[in-house]
């Protein structure tokens, strides 16, 4: 699974398989030592505190969220997207089969979810696309734009590239 | 003497809450807070302003006046600050201030009369006059001069009421540390002395509905690290409200009773508004009260009665529009009120028993947290946080304290569908930096257009417009090309700062978020306001001087004709001297009576006063011995 330069669980220095309480533990004792406000007195490296505390932020934001967390392991998240409900339940339903854990679905059960699924970004979400699609954004007063969206691109943006 | 104090050479910090109708100011000295009381005694003071004939009053002296001089007397500033004059609450609002408001450009202006002269001031000058007014205690208290400070604003504030509040310190003088929000603030003072009991953290609300606005947050607090999860509120709803429904009231009832209309009489509205709010205060520790007014209008007096269940009927869809805040809250951090360990009640307006038992009753019937104290909270809270960021010696019981509080609203950029593109969600930790992606969609475009919003609707008009930007000079190029990559930072303060780079050419373009709305101040204007706040701050000194001449020539005169009638020693011509010169002063006062002379005239009047005094004395007592 391909995480940018530096996934989100080594930034908060704990393995992939850790519980939400050690999330909270090593995200608390992070930024305790880096956020910008222990760091008044040496104003040299209070620029270099704030990019420390905010790829923290970063990190926590999306590990502490169960959902975020189920869809980033899967290697689909994107920052820049609120997250499809739907999505994410399908996601980890899918990751929790692949783990072969107790609760088992039927090829059928699954094509019923998918379906409903569908059917929900057809109806509410008509700005779904896949992971590589490029989408429209932004015209206005004659000036118009296009935002593109490829989550591989803004992985490395949200979690290294902007720093 | 201490030497690094003299090498900062900045003092201790301070923390000021900035409140709608009361503020208060607090200090970390000697290993605790101490909450500063005013020359008054009171350890709040009344967010007011008052423009004389004799100068201008700020606090306690300002309140005193209200009834004689409403339409000069300023108050509710930070109910204007930061907003347009076309905004729906600007509008409703001045319907029930005294004082006059007009829009310069779409920026509220208040109008007074100050020195016979007709002058505006922004909320913003009127707000720094009552931070000058709180450094001032502080000062007085700590016996040396103050510049730095930590000003709290409810946590619901937007980007631009946050930045004109800073402006407010700005002008005012000071070095403004940090903007805190006030729930995160009461949080502290609620979490200080728990810290060390929290194994395994506590997640603690925070209802803070103060005299103007109203604010609920949620904390989870766990070894020191104070970490807000959700806030929501309003940003115009408080006491004052609840006031304005009982001054309403009122005001039909004496029309019905006596005929008469007095809501276009601005003293006769003062006095009854004042005798409501102690009327609203009583009625939270009593069943009925009653208002006794002697000749409120046109010889009338107005006395009645009100009974706390017709005060809560007069308000009860503010009270259960408090609720819903409530919930958001709880649904914005993913918690269950089931797991809320405890609820603080923060703010003047929690005293109120009905609201306490809505908020009990959502709550399944749990126990309220009344431990700190509900009118100093805010001020204890912004104090530590001085005290940390200030990094005072003695801070060794907060050195491991660390707030970590969160935007309030979604900010986001306009799409070419009209939608709302959130760029940062509401909720979110900062500092924070957010980066989006962009490019052209014409070929050899090179300008691109960013409308700025923030708001939580999904049509982006419907938000509130920040502020557009243009980025300029973008290379020529296929559309599509060029990598804008715009950036969304939010410091500490909660504050926006916007910043563009184009990756494609390896150019840097500085943005900044240009101001269309035409409501916040420049830099050209502050500076001239913090010009003007000097020359204020002299002029009251000024006035001061005045004052005390005028008082030691009053108090001589008056002490001459006591002095002179008890005499029976003194011959006739000589008293009728003394008493013609000690009419003439005293006729003299009353004539400027509502006017300061400069201080050459009273010293000039004694001076003349005591040449015809002294020398008769000096004679009488000389014959006496």
């Amino acid at each position: 699974m391909e995480k940018g330069l530096e996934s989100y669980y080594s930034i908060l220095g704990v393995n992939s398989e850790c519980s939400g309480e050690e999330i909270r533990r090593a995200y608390r004792k992070l930024a305790m030592q880096w956020h910008p406000d222990r760091w008044t007195r040496s104003p040299c490296l209070l620029g270099e505190a704030k990019r420390r505390f905010q790829q923290i932020q970063e990190a926590y934001s999306v590990l502490s969220d169960q959902r975020k967390r189920t869809m980033y392991d899967a290697g689909l998240y994107d920052p820049d997207d609120e997250q499809d409900e739907g999505l994410c339940d399908f996601v980890q339903e899918l990751m929790s089969l692949m783990r072969g854990e107790q609760k088992s679905y039927s090829m059928v059960d699954l094509q019923a979810m998918l379906v409903e699924m569908v059917q929900g970004f057809e109806t509410s979400t008509p700005s779904f696309r896949g992971p590589s699609t490029a989408n429209f954004e932004h015209a206005q007063s004659g000036c118009a734009k296009r935002t593109r969206m490829d989550p591989r691109v803004d992985r490395g943006t949200s979690a290294v590239g902007m720093y | 003497m201490s030497i690094a104090f003299d090498a900062k050479g900045e003092g201790l910090a301070i923390g000021i809450d900035l409140g709608t109708t009361y503020s208060c100011v607090g200090v970390w000295q000697h290993g605790r807070v101490e909450i500063i009381a005013n020359d008054q005694g009171n350890r709040t003071t009344p967010s007011y302003v008052a423009f004389t004939n004799n100068g201008r009053l700020i606090g306690d002296a300002a309140k005193n006046q209200v009834s004689m001089n409403p339409i000069n007397t300023v108050f509710d500033a930070k109910r204007l600050i930061g907003r347009k004059f076309s905004d729906a609450s600007v509008r409703n609002d001045m319907k029930l201030w005294p004082f006059k408001v007009r829009g310069v450009g779409d920026k509220p202006m208040i109008m007074v009369n100050y020195n016979n002269v007709e002058k505006k001031f922004a909320a913003e000058e009127i707000s720094s006059m009552v931070l000058i007014k709180m450094r001032e205690i502080a000062e007085a208290y700590i016996g040396s001069v103050v510049k730095n400070a930590v000003v709290t604003v409810p946590a619901h504030f937007n980007d631009l009421q946050r930045q004109a509040t800073k402006n407010a310190g700005v002008i005012a003088g000071m070095n403004v540390m940090r903007i805190i929000n006030e729930p995160t603030a009461a949080a502290i003072a609620y979490g200080l002395d728990k810290k060390g009991s929290t194994v395994g953290g506590k997640n603690v609300l925070i209802f803070d509905f103060g005299g103007g606005t109203f604010d609920v947050s949620l904390l989870k607090i766990e070894e020191g690290v104070f970490e807000v999860k959700a806030t929501a509120g309003d940003t115009h709803l408080g006491g004052e409200d609840f006031d304005n429904r009982m001054l309403d009231h009122f005001v039909q009832e004496f029309k019905r009773k006596h005929e008469k209309d007095i809501s276009n009489n601005p003293k006769a509205l003062r006095r009854l508004r004042t005798s409501c709010e102690r009327a609203k205060r009583t009625l939270s520790s009593t069943a009925q009260t009653t208002i006794e007014i002697d000749s409120l209008f046109e010889g009338t007096d107005f006395y009645t009665t009100i009974t706390r269940a017709r005060f809560e009927e007069l308000n009860m869809d503010h009270f259960t529009k408090c609720m819903e805040p409530v919930e958001k809250c709880l649904r914005d951090a993913k918690m269950d009120k089931s797991i809320i360990h405890d609820v603080v009640l923060v703010g003047g307006s929690t005293r109120i028993p009905k609201v306490q038992q809505l908020l009990q009753d959502f709550f399944n019937g749990k126990e309220l947290c009344k431990s700190i104290n509900p009118d100093e909270a805010v001020a204890y809270g912004a104090a530590v946080q001085a005290a940390i960021l200030g990094g005072e010696g003695d801070i060794d019981k907060v050195q491991d304290l660390l707030l970590l509080d969160v935007t309030p609203l979604s900010l986001g950029i306009e799409n070419f569908k009209g939608q709302m593109k959130v760029v940062v969600p509401r909720n979110t930790t900062i500092p924070t930096k957010k980066l989006r992606l962009f490019t052209t969609v014409e070929s050899a475009q090179t300008c691109i257009k960013f409308p700025v919003y923030e708001g939580e609707r999904t049509i982006a008009k419907e938000n509130r417009l920040l502020g557009t930007f243009k980025l300029k000079g973008i290379g020529i190029a296929e559309k599509g090309v060029p990598e804008v990559y715009v950036c969304f930072e939010i410091d500490a303060n909660g504050i926006l700062i916007v910043s563009a780079e184009e990756k494609s050419t390896g150019k840097k373009s500085k943005i900044t978020l240009t101001n269309n709305c035409k409501r916040m101040l420049c830099n050209e204007e502050i500076k001239k306001m913090v010009k003007e706040a000097e020359k204020y701050k002299s002029e009251d000194e000024e006035n001061k001087k005045k004052l005390e001449a005028k008082l030691v020539l009053f108090d001589y005169a008056y002490n001459m004709k006591d002095t002179v009638s008890n005499l029976s020693k003194l011959n006739r011509a000589d008293k009728k001297k003394i008493v013609d010169a000690v009419a003439k002063t005293i006729r003299w006062l009353d004539e400027n009576e509502n006017r300061l002379a400069e201080c050459e005239e009273y010293k000039d009047k004694m001076t003349k006063l005591e040449n015809i005094c002294i020398p008769i004395f000096t004679e009488m007592y000389k014959g006496a011995s």
